[in-house]
């Protein structure tokens, strides 16, 4: 091997990663200074080693289990969320019944309803979870790209993945959060007008950036709170998303 | 407990049956804690962070894939509480490498006697492991202590294998700077 490994590689290769790990023994057993530089590297991470794990005794678990049991939310109002509201819905719906009954009584005699209202709210809830589900999709593709950058390589040449994901993430932040605002998801729409404006400044980072200007820009996203608002934006989404649609019996 | 019978506790829970769910806790606990505990070197911290966990996958259970490993969600849900308290947790007084290493410099050279007690390097491994960012914390942990694979890593933190990678790297070269003048005191 003509060039000596660079230390990431020596470190992937003590945690027994990384490829052509034959060639590098090779060149350990030829080169001292690469071998020097390996006894550097593992006396040093030997000094973090793995310690015993603290005792704990045959009943941990079941105290932790005693320990949570109690604060669990009520499984039913998780699984059914406005059972806390059923009162006040089934006296909406007993209002409303009539209210129809009597709109019917009025209709009948000159046709069926053109529209069901029931079918109407149906589709509307199908409209918004599909939205929901494409902009938790995006804001998580997002997410992710952020990540990357915070936490890739300090040097500006090797992101040029990450930016190219960027731009193409901004059209669709821009499409998304023009259908949370007709939606009247305000806050939604917030956060993709500032992912968006987030996104861009990525794009527009100087390809010819040094390293200090890259972690700069770096800790910057990372101490703002962009990727904050976006992961709770997924989370509240989510959470929205998994409540169950009321079935035609439910009140 | 084996396969089948996991699977079916698993379901059990899923369903919303809570004695399923405490099998499940009883089941992790001890493997949650040890993580908990290796990502921010504080018991009661550990303890917090565990049943922080458990309390966030009882409310997100209905949403685990039932062909993914329970173990592997709940360790990114540990990992995920870790990195939030290491983010809201106030610094301690010696908590940057900088001040790491100053404190080291503006000492007399410790000799081998000192160097020798175990204590000390052990605090000095803290006070470096504290000094590192959450993300590069976790993925240290997750590859030193944990024995897993860059790619499991990346699955666990929610990142590409590129940059699991390079928090990997990161946090090996801060702790080679913290604790050089311990190693070079060591073999002189």
């Amino acid at each position: 091997m003509a060039h000596h490994p660079s230390d990431n590689r020596l470190i992937l290769s003590y945690y027994g990663e990384g490829r052509r790990r034959r060639g590098l023994e090779r060149h350990l057993s030829a080169c001292a200074a690469c071998r020097a530089r390996w006894a550097d590297l593992a006396a040093t991470l030997s000094m973090v080693s793995p310690a015993a794990p603290p005792e704990r005794n045959q009943r941990y678990g079941l105290e932790v289990w005693q320990r949570v049991r109690p604060c669990l939310p009520d499984a039913h109002a998780l699984r059914w969320p406005w059972a806390a509201w059923r009162p006040l819905i089934a006296g909406v719906a007993m209002t409303a019944l009539v209210a129809l009954a009597g709109f019917l009584a009025g209709r009948y005699v000159s046709g069926p309803t053109r529209v069901r209202p029931a079918a109407r709210d149906v589709a509307f809830d199908a409209d918004a979870r599909a939205r929901t589900a494409a902009i938790v999709e995006h804001l998580q593709q997002s997410e992710r790209v952020l990540l990357d950058l915070i936490n890739g390589s300090d040097e500006p040449a090797d992101i040029d993945r990450e930016l190219q994901r960027a731009a193409t993430l901004i059209e669709s932040s821009r499409l998304y959060r023009d259908a949370a605002l007709r939606a009247g998801e305000l806050g939604v729409a917030d956060v993709l007008d500032d992912l968006e404006r987030g996104l861009l400044d990525v794009v527009h980072l100087p390809r010819s950036s040094t390293s200090t200007g890259l972690l700069a820009f770096r800790a910057e996203l990372d101490t703002g709170a962009l990727l904050f608002k976006v992961r709770i934006t997924i989370d509240e989404l989510q959470e929205w998303d998994s409540t169950p649609v009321p079935g035609p019996g439910t009140t | 407990m084996d396969a089948s019978d996991a699977a079916a506790v698993l379901a059990r829970a899923r369903r919303g049956d809570d004695d399923a769910f405490g099998a499940l806790v009883q089941q992790h606990s001890h493997r949650a804690f040890v993580l908990a505990l290796r990502m921010t070197g504080n018991e009661q911290d550990a303890e917090d962070i565990v049943q922080e966990s458990f309390l966030r996958a009882y409310r997100q259970i209905g949403r685990f894939e039932a062909r993914a490993n329970f173990g592997t969600w709940l360790y990114r849900i540990v990992v995920n509480c870790a990195v939030d308290r290491l983010r809201t947790r106030p610094k301690g007084r010696l908590t940057g490498i900088d001040a790491l290493l100053g404190e080291t410099a503006v000492e007399s050279r410790p000799g081998p006697d000192r160097l020798a007690a175990s204590e000390e390097i052990g605090r000095k491994v803290r006070d470096a492991l504290d000094a590192l960012t959450p993300l590069e914390r976790a993925a240290f942990t997750l590859r030193h202590y944990e024995g897993l694979s860059i790619a499991e890593i990346g699955g666990i933190l929610n990142l590409g294998t590129s940059a699991a990678k390079h928090g990997v790297f990161r946090a090996v070269r801060k702790l080679r700077a913290a604790l050089a003048p311990l190693h070079a005191a060591a073999s002189e």
